[in-house]
């Protein structure tokens, strides 16, 4: 049996970045895409956010297929027919390390592989891997239709759907409560009316965050500019999906006829329909990292961060696969692949700065399940900013009092202080604070 | 100037796909099915691949955009019926943006 020293099944961010690393270590690394090039079978948003990114590919933004630098972020709340928006602009976001960029999958990704390549690694695109090969509970390899290929180590790096684990019995099961599904469009728009519409500069760009509007099911939409496209979707709860009754493709033309979106991405042409499914992330639900001969990164492993404000898994899958790549490192000098070498990993992965941040946002995660954040608040705080900019023939009320009479048969005023004790806990304050004497439960 | 409305089928012709037409990547236990009271495939596939059709499920493997929830939402909130494979290396969706 052919043997390398690492097998990495995917070339994603994850699978790339632990590719390019151990190559350029001298290792012999054999990547495994399933798709005829890389990208063919990935969908993000789609962000990366840069600084961490740069952390492996220094000055990616020189040379990665990026599409614009993300200089505008709106967080934009949608009723039937209203939206109120908190915008916020920032042109030191206009130069490095910069902050996020929009990218298209189909294009980033190849150029990450072709790093992991410069570097060394050896990379077969259209094939699967069926599965995991496993001699008493260890990873040797992997099995690829009539072939099998021998590994000290195997880097699984296959994404959300994490195949390979669920059939060698490695990973728990995924709940629809803790898994969303992104349905998204590729519109097509001229790159000058993708300047005017957004102000923005041939290099620069924008991204809303929309939460309403979303057929009363827990999630969101996106618009982010490309250079000559937008990114469109919707992000939604599975099991709310399914007892909405409603279909995806009902809750994204639901989503685009918002008069905000329809006029955002008015004259353009869709060109491309996909689908990915998210996890809600949190470190509470991150998946088992490593085992004798293995280890999981990226989305595989469940590694996402959601603080709605900002939505991370390339960033973090590239962190986590880096992580990896010091431990398989070390475990190489000892010549020892055992779980118990390999757990460093995970230990490695503790100290970055996205592993803390994960425990920074804990509190985020309950606001994620909070119904009323996503059909009823949109609602009320339209209302609210229509009763303070609209003077009508009858005497008008301050903002308490114009919510109030907006809240009646809504939502108690009860469920209103928790749910705002909730939000800032969520958002606000640090996690010290909320911890002494704090009466809901923890994410 | 405004966006017409495309149909899913519309929306799922603009993408490009290398179909193995020798085999389908999905098999559902179509015994699984019909005793299943929720199906929540019928509903939660955004490219409605899995239809009620005379008492069984019909699978349009063809369309599939390989997102994963159908499995998530049969294996805890359906009946288990559907093993869903990645397909064979270099076939299904081919995303030419991602």
């Amino acid at each position: 049996m052919e043997k390398f020293d690492v097998i990495i099944v995917g070339a994603g961010p994850a699978g790339s970045t632990a590719g390019f690393l151990l190559a350029q270590a001298g290792l012999n690394v054999l990547m495994i895409e399933r798709g005829q090039a890389p990208g063919n079978k990935n969908v993000s948003g789609g962000l990366i956010y840069s600084r961490l990114a740069a952390q492996i590919f220094p000055d990616f933004w020189n040379s990665a297929p990026v599409e614009r630098a993300i200089t505008t972020h709106q967080l934009a709340m949608l009723s039937g027919n209203a939206s109120v928006a908190l915008d916020f602009r920032s042109q030191e976001a206009a130069q490095p390390p910069y902050n996020a960029f929009s990218v298209l999958r189909a294009r980033f990704d190849p150029w990450m592989a072709k790093q992991a390549e410069d570097a060394g690694a050896a990379l077969i695109t259209g094939v699967t891997v069926d599965s995991l090969l496993v001699e008493n509970g260890r990873v040797t390899g992997i099995q690829a239709g009539p072939d099998q290929i021998g590994a000290d180590v195997v880097v699984v790096a296959e994404g959300t759907r994490s195949l390979l684990l669920k059939q060698a019995d490695l990973r728990e099961d995924f709940h629809p409560h803790d898994v969303s599904l992104g349905v998204k469009e590729i519109i097509a728009l001229p790159e000058k009316t993708i300047e005017e519409r957004f102000q923005c500069t041939p290099e620069t760009g924008m991204a809303y965050t929309f939460v309403g509007h979303t057929c009363g099911i827990e999630g969101g939409g996106f618009l982010y500019t490309n250079k000559a496209s937008l990114s469109l979707g919707i992000v939604v709860k599975i099991d709310a999906l399914y007892q909405s009754k409603m279909q995806p493709h009902q809750v994204l033309d639901e989503f685009k006829s918002h008069p905000l979106v329809t006029r955002l991405i008015d004259g353009g042409e869709v060109v491309e329909y996909s689908a990915q499914t998210v996890h809600r992330g949190g470190f509470h639900l991150m998946s088992k990292l490593y085992g004798d001969g293995y280890v999981v990164t990226g989305s595989a492993a469940r590694l996402l961060l959601n603080n709605i404000m900002t939505l991370r898994g390339m960033d973090f899958a590239m962190i986590s696969a880096s992580a990896a790549a010091q431990a398989i490192l070390v475990a190489k000098e000892q010549d020892n692949y055992s779980a118990t070498a390999l757990a460093a990993y995970e230990t490695n992965l503790k100290q970055t700065s996205i592993y803390k941040d994960w425990q920074t946002f804990q509190a985020t995660y309950p606001l994620l399940e909070n119904k009323r954040l996503f059909d009823v608040y949109p609602e009320l705080a339209c209302k609210v900013m229509e009763d303070l900019f609209s003077p009508t023939t009858q005497p008008g009320s301050k903002a308490l009092a114009a919510l109030r009479e907006e809240m009646k048969g809504k939502v108690s005023m009860m469920d209103l202080a928790k749910d705002m004790y909730q939000i800032s806990r969520g958002l606000c304050y640090e996690p010290e604070i909320i911890n002494l004497g704090c009466p809901s439960r923890a994410g | 100037m405004s966006q017409k409305l495309l149909t899913l089928d519309a929306r799922l012709g603009l993408d490009k796909y290398e179909i193995d037409e020798e085999q389908s990547h999905i098999q559902v236990d179509q015994e699984r099915c019909q005793g299943c009271t929720v199906k929540p495939c019928l509903t939660v596939c955004p490219a409605y691949v899995y239809q009620w059709i005379d008492n069984h499920v019909a699978v349009r493997y063809e369309n599939c955009l390989e997102c994963g929830t159908c499995q998530i939402s049969c294996d805890n909130g359906g009946n288990k019926g559907i093993t869903w494979r990645n397909p064979q290396g270099g076939f299904g969706i081919l995303f030419r943006y991602g």
